[in-house]
């Protein structure tokens, strides 16, 4: 869909210091995986042209204006190394170990961390590597698709670069019986240089499947890495999936990702966004609910802080009749911290009876930090029902003082608001260990000292 | 049930569309250096304007059309306008008895008398009939409490160094496309200066009416309020019914000093063309108000029932500390016609207010678009606003789009933006119904209903006729 004010057919030039994409492209393309199928080497290079086509993204796109997006174009990454060691990682991550797991460290399959092995009949998960060799015509659809027309320069940049990801098939009816744990983790390398790993996820569902699937992105090193990440989501008629990201890149680290979700026919996605840190992480999310009675629900939570940015961009298409959308994102924004919000909810023709309602809510704890919020509704049909809303604010000071009467110093009082504030979406959050270590994370984020009495 | 019984409600005719035989002095028509000479020169204007009109021209050659807005139409030819014409048989007038019959007859058609209902309507008129004001009345009164109010042309030659200070102050000639074309060949308008501590002792009015074919029209409004001066004006148009499209390129400004309050109401009735969506006017309207000084206030009120094609954002920058911009809008979409409105409110002093109430309609194929923008600048502390917009759907061809953009840049900020979009509830009919209302009344009541919080805000006069309006637009197309 075209989101309005693209350079499309424009060239521009790439920054000096930044990385040559095409060249590298042309480097790369004979080595990557699955390079001997011919129909996955014309859609890589149509990726490419797709990518070069569009230009890399720059503020004067719409859709791109507040994304401080030199932070990974002004960078010479090269292809992520082996990591010098997995101590930047380890013992980190939210999830328990008991959850199935599947460790990629710079994006490469970690055999000896993952633990997957074990799964009941049904359900099949294996790295895109693999895959490609194993079965590489039952990824055509998903690999092959074109990108062209959805306006999103990095996801064609993953088709095209992608060295490694994951694949997860569900079949008609089958469930996975613990919550699979994806962890993308990232540290130094020996030559100690910006690194840059570009991965796609294939997740299918088939009628009637259900799935619970946590993606943890976890920064280490102190070199920049950057991940751009391309998620395709395939799920079939009463099936449902729970989706929920954890980013946690560290100071130096990037996240750039497209996730394009189709729904059948009264299927269910309930995707859950924590964004808890990164240089920029940029998120593009794309529902499509193509058949009646489908639902999603959207959910995300950002914490920023310093000079990050997190920016969300999600865009739901109601093509058929009798959906639901309900999606809320929270930010909590701190120091010179940047949140970009941009959702869009599109009421096809002939999607009578839709229901959604779309809300953003902001808190700025700190003058220097900066919201933009765009909550948009498109609509084509008349017997919808259709909200949207809007909120940027600080504490309030009615509530500081009910708290202050009652004998709590200012620093506790911020603080309990704040984390009431954000809590509220980590209640949403339906898996009770997860739950318990993301409010941890939340309280751990906490902002430090009291600076007025309000 | 009701859909079919409440189509069919909608389509009475535009009782604007008479047109009127008066003769005109054109230009020819097309637009080049010399046409900007030409016009300048009829208007007999004084050098610092010319020098205007000719950077803004040349500015005008750089720019682009804009192609951001949720509008479609087929490409304007600007060589095919006519952009200057003005009834002919113009000579100094010294009283009311001396315009053409043939234009008075025309306003009395619109019901705009010039003369006694409005006396007692204690309203003064200023009447613009294709580019040029006609008449003014009720000068002698103003007058005496010091508000000057005029033609624009008039004030060009009676005020030019009122006019050479505040032309372009708010909305300059590099503005956008289509406030760039105005700069330069805008033939005529309004302008009104409200000394110091005056309140206007009676609403001001002006009247547009695009007669001609083939002309485009293009006034220019300019109000001034001094420190605490205070001001209601209303704005009314209407045009005849004409298959080809005709533009309408016009520019608003309006400034308040410290204390002053500016209310600006609009009521749009241009020509929207035929069901089947052909002819009607191209509304490509700047409007900003500056509140420069403290405590000012700016209050605009749009009611957009015409035109094929609204494209219009009464803005308004809050600079002053403590000072306050308001938009209330209603546009309603029938047959084909496209509507792109909204508002922008730039907070930048401290204390600084904002509020947004915009109701949109969608009928027939009709297209309604919310775009609005709140902007909080660093220096805006203590800064507030809330807006809320609410679209109706009457048919299932119709679309209502909402665009807001949230910008904030301050911790003490508290924005609050609030949209909902949906049908007349069968319930709600129903329940009209059993009460022995027609499909049509209850419908119009329903829609009345839903407008009402900004009708409220109306001028009495004004309101009455927004009523009317609202009902009229209506016939034939709900759904």
């Amino acid at each position: 869909m075209d989101r309005g004010g693209g350079e499309g057919g424009g060239v521009t030039p790439i920054l000096q210091q930044g990385v040559d994409f095409a060249a590298r492209f042309a480097a790369a393309k004979d080595r990557l995986p699955g390079a001997g199928l011919p129909w996955l080497a014309s859609a890589r290079e149509k990726a490419s042209t797709d990518f070069e086509r569009q230009g890399p993204p720059r503020s004067r796109r719409a859709d791109w204006r507040f994304t401080p997006v030199d932070a990974v174009l002004g960078t010479d990454f090269e292809p992520a190394g082996r990591p010098k060691s997995h101590s930047g990682f380890a013992g980190k991550a939210l999830c328990p170990l008991t959850f199935h797991r599947l460790v990629l460290g710079n994006g490469r399959l970690l055999p000896e961390r993952s633990r997957y092995c074990d799964l009941p009949a049904g359900v099949s998960v294996s790295s895109l590597a693999q895959a490609l060799q194993d079965d590489p015509g039952s990824l055509r659809e998903d690999l092959g698709r074109d990108l062209s027309a959805e306006g999103l320069p990095f996801a064609c940049l993953a088709a095209a670069l992608f060295g490694e990801g994951v694949v997860v098939r569900v079949a008609r009816g089958a469930r996975l019986d613990r919550p699979l744990h994806l962890l993308l983790a990232c540290d130094d390398t020996e030559s100690g240089r910006p690194q840059m790993a570009h991965l796609r996820l294939v997740i299918i569902l088939e009628p009637g499947a259900s799935l619970e699937l946590i993606e943890e992105s976890l920064g280490g090193g102190r070199a920049p890495f950057w991940t751009n990440l391309l998620t395709t989501v395939r799920i079939g008629a009463g099936a449902g999936l729970k989706h929920y990201r954890l980013q946690r890149e560290n100071a130096l680290g990037s996240q750039t990702s497209a996730t394009l979700v189709e729904l059948g026919r009264g299927s269910r996605y309930e995707s859950h966004a924590f964004s808890f840190g990164g240089a920029l992480l940029r998120a593009d999310l794309r529902v499509r609910l193509a058949a009646e009675g489908a639902q999603c629900s959207l959910n995300g939570l950002c914490l920023v802080r310093g000079t990050e940015t997190a920016d969300h961009h999600t865009v739901v298409e109601h093509a058929a009749a009798g959906g639901i959308t309900r999606e809320l994102y929270k930010a909590i924004l701190d120091e010179r911290g940047r949140f970009v919000f941009d959702g869009m909810v599109h009421v096809k023709p002939g999607a009578q009876k839709t229901d959604a309602s779309l809300y953003n809510k902001n808190l700025l704890l700190c003058d220097d930090a900066d919201v933009h919020s765009n909550p948009e509704f498109r609509i084509f049909a008349d017997d919808v029902s259709c909200k949207h809303g809007g909120a940027i604010g600080r504490l309030s000071s009615e509530a500081m003082f009910y708290l202050r009467s009652r004998g709590i110093g200012a620093s506790d009082a911020r603080r309990m608001l704040v984390y009431a504030f954000g809590s509220e979406m980590i209640e949403r959050v339906s898996l009770e260990p997860l739950r318990e270590s993301l409010m941890a994370a939340l309280h751990a984020r906490m902002p430090e000292a009291a600076e007025e009495t309000a | 049930m009701a859909n079919q019984d409440v189509k069919d409600l909608a389509d009475r005719e535009y009782k604007y569309g008479f047109q009127s035989d008066v003769e005109d002095d054109q230009v020819p028509k097309g637009l080049s250096e010399d046409i900007v000479r030409l016009i300048s020169k009829k208007k007999n204007e004084p050098s610092f304007m010319l020098d205007w009109r000719l950077k803004a021209y040349r500015h005008w050659l750089t720019m682009k059309e804009p192609t951001w807005a949720e509008v479609r139409y087929p490409k304007i030819d600007y060589q095919e306008i006519i952009y200057y014409s003005a009834p002919k048989s113009k000579k100094k007038l010294s009283s009311m008895d001396e315009v053409d019959p043939e234009i008075r007859a025309t306003f009395e058609k619109l019901g705009i008398p010039l003369e006694e209902q409005k006396i007692l309507s204690n309203v003064a008129v200023d009447a613009v009939f294709d580019s040029v004001s006609v008449v003014t009345t009720f000068k002698k009164t103003l007058a005496e409490a010091g508000v000057i109010f005029c033609s624009f042309s008039e004030a060009v030659h009676e005020h030019p160094d009122l006019i050479e200070r505040y032309l372009g102050s708010v909305v300059p000639y590099t503005d956008n496309f289509f406030a760039t074309l105005n700069s330069a060949v805008f033939s005529d308008g309004s302008f009104c200066h409200i000394p110091k501590g005056v309140k206007c002792p009676m609403e001001l009015s002006t009247y547009f009416r695009i007669n001609a074919k083939n002309t485009g029209q293009f006034e220019r409004t300019l109000i001034v309020a001094d420190e605490g001066a205070c001001v209601s004006y209303l704005e009314g148009c209407t045009a005849p019914m004409r298959d080809e499209n005709q533009l309408h390129a016009a520019v608003v400004e309006l400034v308040a000093m410290g204390d002053a309050e500016i209310k600006y109401s609009t009521i749009q009735n241009w020509y929207p063309g035929d069901k089947n969506g052909k002819g009607g006017i191209y509304n490509f309207v700047t409007k900003r108000g500056k509140c420069a000084g403290d405590r000012s206030k700016i209050s605009w009120t749009q009611v957009e029932t015409g035109s094929a094609i609204t494209w219009k954002y009464p803005s308004c920058l809050l600079i002053g500390d403590e000072s306050v911009g308001e938009f209330h809008s209603v546009a309603l979409t029938n047959h084909y016609q496209q509507a792109d409105t909204g508002t922008k409110m730039i907070h930048i002093g401290r204390n600084t207010k904002s509020t947004i109430i915009s109701k949109g309609i969608s009928a027939g194929h009709g297209k309604n678009v919310y775009r609005g923008q709140v902007k909080i600048a660093r220096s805006a502390v203590g800064a507030r606003n809330y807006s809320q917009c609410d679209s109706l759907l009457l048919g299932d061809q119709c679309a209502a789009h909402t665009f807001p953009t949230l910008e904030v840049s301050n911790v003490s900020s508290t924005v609050e933006h609030e949209a909902s979009t949906s049908k007349i509830g069968e319930d709600q009919l129903f329940y009209l119904r059993q009460r022995g209302l027609c499909v049509e009344d209850a419908v119009g009541m329903i829609v009345n209903g839903f407008c009402k919080q900004v009708f409220n805000e109306l001028p009495l006069e004004f309101a009455v006729e927004a009523h009317k309006l609202m009902n009229i637009s209506l016939e034939g197309s709900v759904g």
